[in-house]
């Protein structure tokens, strides 16, 4: 398992150069021009091709990244053409809080999620099932944006009990949680019932109930074991979802993070503080994979035998 | 079956009542829902004037939040000319000359300051004058300050005249200039002329760590979270002890969503918004809790078009665009009618030196005149494109298209991204284009770029140039430093150019500023609020 954990990570290291690659070049040939954005209104050929020298955006494509991957492999993120101060600084001030909010709306969506999921999978005919889907079906269809602002309208402005905006209590984590959680919650709502619904109807459970097991035990321990791989995976690949929508929930809620400085820095073409958003997401998503492929090696004795670590 | 129209009645209530809640906003977007509501509002929009007695009884010792939507770029004034940036920094910072609502200059660290010929100045700083770190500024300062930013690329142009900066004695510096230029003391209210005290200059220069900022500024900076906020306190040795801060500290905070903007001020989280977004206008002018202040803006909204294309190139089919739209039309569509139509074609804003609002009464909306025009220029009609960048810009051109469809013109709307905007102008790939253009109070700080070779390529977007005109720009600027004479000037370049048409202005809007009822000390200049340092209960 220890191999197996130690040639993913090294894995993750053509993965990074690869989506550095990738973003530079569209990077370097969108157009644009962050002497635009700096300069404003006292801009003029003279002064932009002073300041690209300055920035070191006068040399070639291959030279630009060439700088740029030897500063990365030794931890420098570079300097934010916009700012001229250390992309590292900023990412270090932002990325935190990117990381709780995705947090709080994994913890919304996984604990609101799938014990919803488990009961409607259980008693899939019932009311609560139903209405339950409908809810889902709702929370997919909202965009982010818009139940953000509903949700600051009723819980801030009218009943006056959250806070609208920032990321400095507990309670300012609420809202951005529930709005950025809900629209994925509803898809591992649907995945575990769906699964549960499966695993409810095999010989194993009928036998584990007809030995008289009892109900909870038969869903706790025998059905949600196996229910819970697809419902794994699904959250496994909303962490990247959610580092995606997070953009539109930090907006909404003023949070400082990674997602809006990454929206901020595209639109001023600020290639250097682009990329290092970029590669800490990469990284983020290839570490939340990993975590994912080894929690399946706890649920599934097979695959931990595959990665050579179990007794099978 | 009965199931089921059980779910979909549910599934409906629940989208009626997630709207009813978004009906809680009260946003319009109606381009005269502004207008019209002004007239019945609880509390319309003050004017916001200039502070000029304080009650005895007022708290001068309050924490002031103001929520803007950019953050700050940086601490380094020769960084960027960033409006965002400008307002945080220049409460550090001590300016020789500070600028007046109309972006005019008013003295600061200049005690006096003279003329010794046509192109010699001479500055007398203040004695006294403490930095942040204890230390006394002297024109040693002032002087590696001024050098650095005529070095910079941030302010441009402005400093071109300038030739040399150097000191006279501790507290006296001299400024030449290649010539005669009136506009000195504007040019260096530009946020790039900020002093920043010599010793923490070279530091800052050498370690490019510019997170702790000394001045000798009202306020002395405390802390700031990238991305959320800025905090800075008073600062009790300001030399200045006629004019020193009315509140304690002043936090900025960033909220990027105009409504998040406006919610912060209801819900008491901030005292003051600074970019409001006029969507919330209906409900902040029924809301009795706040108070909406404005001032009328110098961004002329104009409408421009590449004099060197084959379908511009005639001045009578410009004449004809000018004729064709309806400006009140537009700023309904643009600023929810909040604003000054200009019938202008110099980018004057009607509070810049020598404005004619209409220079010889030429132009107003008349289709017909224009359709006269086009017929007289021997042109039936054309395609062109109108680019944009901006929501305001955008609402404008597909208005913009209706009218020159009249008078023959088929124009397509393109919206483009602001970092593309100088090249796609550069190009001359912007045969239309609609945008602002931010006054300076002396027209000598922005014709000269506008309208002349120097700004080909640059801000003269509209690839016009005219040495008629620019004999003119050049006598309005020698002609003498008084502003009389020069403004007469300027009112020749106006008419001058109401006849060439190198562009059709439209309107200037208002700035707005929405605060908290009992907040006092508002100031808006024509480009933001300002003057953060007057705000108290």
């Amino acid at each position: 398992m220890f191999k197996f954990v130690v040639k993913r990570l090294f894995a993750m290291i053509p993965i990074i150069l690869a989506v550095t690659f990738v973003v530079f070049t569209i990077m370097y040939f969108t157009p644009g021009d962050p002497t635009n954005v700096i300069l404003g209104n006292e801009w003029s050929e003279t002064a932009s091709a002073q300041l690209k020298a300055e920035l070191g955006l006068d040399q070639s494509f291959i030279m630009q990244f060439f700088h740029y991957v030897k500063n990365l492999v030794q931890g420098n993120f570079g300097m934010s053409y916009i700012t001229r101060a250390p992309v590292g600084d900023q990412l270090l001030a932002r990325f935190p809080n990117t990381l709780i909010v995705v947090a709080g709306a994994m913890v919304f969506c996984v604990g609101v999620g799938v014990p919803i999921g488990i009961y409607s999978g259980v008693k899939p005919y019932s009311l609560f099932s139903n209405v339950t889907m409908v809810a889902g079906l709702l929370g997919v269809s909202l965009p982010i944006f818009w139940l953000g602002l509903l949700l600051i309208l009723l819980f801030s402005v009218q009943l006056g009990w959250l806070p609208s905006s920032g990321l400095d209590s507990f309670a300012s984590l609420i809202l951005p949680s529930l709005a950025l959680g809900s629209n994925y919650m509803a898809n591992v709502m649907r995945t575990t019932r769906s699964s549960m619904l499966e695993v409810i109807r095999q010989d194993y459970i009928r036998t584990a109930k007809a030995k008289g097991v009892n109900e909870r035990n038969v869903v706790l321990k025998h059905a949600l074991q196996n229910a819970m791989m697809p419902t794994i995976t699904v959250i496994g690949m909303n962490i990247g979802a959610l580092l995606g929508g997070v953009v539109l929930t930090e907006t909404v809620f003023s949070i400082p993070g990674t997602g809006r400085l990454l929206v901020e820095s595209i639109n001023k073409r600020d290639t250097p503080t682009v990329l290092g958003c970029l590669v800490i997401m990469a990284v983020c998503v290839a570490i939340s994979n990993l975590v994912v492929d080894i929690i399946y090696a706890y649920i599934d004795p097979r695959i931990k035998a595959q990665y050579g670590g179990g007794k099978g | 079956m009965k199931k089921h129209v059980v779910f979909i009645s549910l599934f409906l209530v629940l989208i009626m009542m997630a709207t009813m809640l978004g009906g809680c906003g009260g946003s319009s977007k109606k381009p005269d829902a502004g207008a019209k509501s002004a007239a019945t509002a609880k509390n319309p929009p003050k004017i916001a004037e200039p502070t000029k007695t304080v009650d005895p009884k007022a708290n001068l010792n309050a924490d002031i939040t103001i929520v803007q939507q950019l953050d700050m770029v940086s601490f380094d004034p020769i960084a960027t000319s960033d409006l965002s940036n400008r307002y945080i920094i220049t409460n550090i910072y001590s300016y020789l000359f500070a600028q007046d609502r109309y972006l005019n200059s008013t003295p600061e660290l200049a005690k006096s300051y003279k003329r010794l010929n046509d192109s010699t100045w001479q500055f007398e700083i203040h004695k006294g004058v403490k930095t942040h770190d204890g230390k006394e500024l002297t024109a040693d300062d002032v002087v590696y300050s001024l050098q650095r930013t005529q070095k910079g690329t941030a302010i441009g142009a402005l400093f071109k005249p300038v030739d040399k900066i150097s000191k006279v004695d501790d507290y006296t510096i001299q400024i030449t200039t290649f010539g005669p230029y009136p506009a000195l003391p504007t040019a260096l209210t530009h946020v790039s002329c900020g002093i920043v005290p010599k010793h923490y200059l070279e530091k800052a220069e050498a370690s490019k760590d510019w997170s702790n900022p000394i001045g000798t500024g009202r306020y002395k900076f405390k802390s700031r979270i990238i991305g959320d906020s800025v905090v800075m306190e008073r600062f009790d040795g300001y030399f200045n002890k006629d004019d020193k801060a009315l509140n304690k500290s002043l936090t900025f905070k960033i909220i990027p969503e105009g409504s998040g903007r406006t919610i912060a001020v209801e819900t008491k989280k901030a005292d003051l918004n600074v970019v409001f977004d006029t969507v919330d206008y209906d409900r902040v002018v029924g809301n009795a809790n706040l108070q909406l202040w404005q001032h009328p803006s110098q961004l002329v909204w104009h409408l421009g078009y590449d004099n060197t294309n084959p379908n511009f190139k005639n001045k009578l089919v410009r004449q004809a665009i000018n004729f064709a739209v309806d400006r009140k039309a537009l700023m309904e569509v643009g600023h929810n009618g909040h604003g000054t139509v200009v019938f202008n074609n110099a980018t004057f804003a009607p509070t810049c030196l020598g404005a004619v609002n209409n220079p010889g009464n030429k132009y107003s909306y008349d289709p017909e005149k224009a359709k006269a025009l086009m017929k007289q220029a021997g042109v039936s009609g054309f395609d062109t494109e109108i680019i944009v960048f901006r929501d305001e810009a955008e609402r404008m051109a597909v208005l913009v298209q209706s009218y020159l469809k009249v008078i023959g013109i088929n124009a397509t709307v393109k919206r483009i991204e602001n970092a593309v905007f100088a090249q796609t102008i550069q190009a001359h790939k912007a045969p239309m284009f609609i945008t602002s253009w931010g006054c300076y109070w002396d027209p000598d700080m922005f014709l000269a770029r506008r309208f002349t070779k120097a700004g080909i390529g640059g801000v003269n977007r509209v690839w016009y140039q005219n040495p008629e005109l620019d004999v003119m720009i050049d006598k309005a600027r020698t002609i003498s430093f008084d502003d009389k004479p020069r403004a007469e000037v300027y009112g020749q370049i106006q008419n001058f150019l109401a006849e060439e048409a190198p562009e059709a202005d439209l309107y200037v809007n208002n700035m707005y500023a929405l605060a908290n009822k009992d907040l006092k000390g508002v100031e808006i200049n024509v480009e933001m609020p300002h003057n953060y340092y007057k705000l108290h209960y």
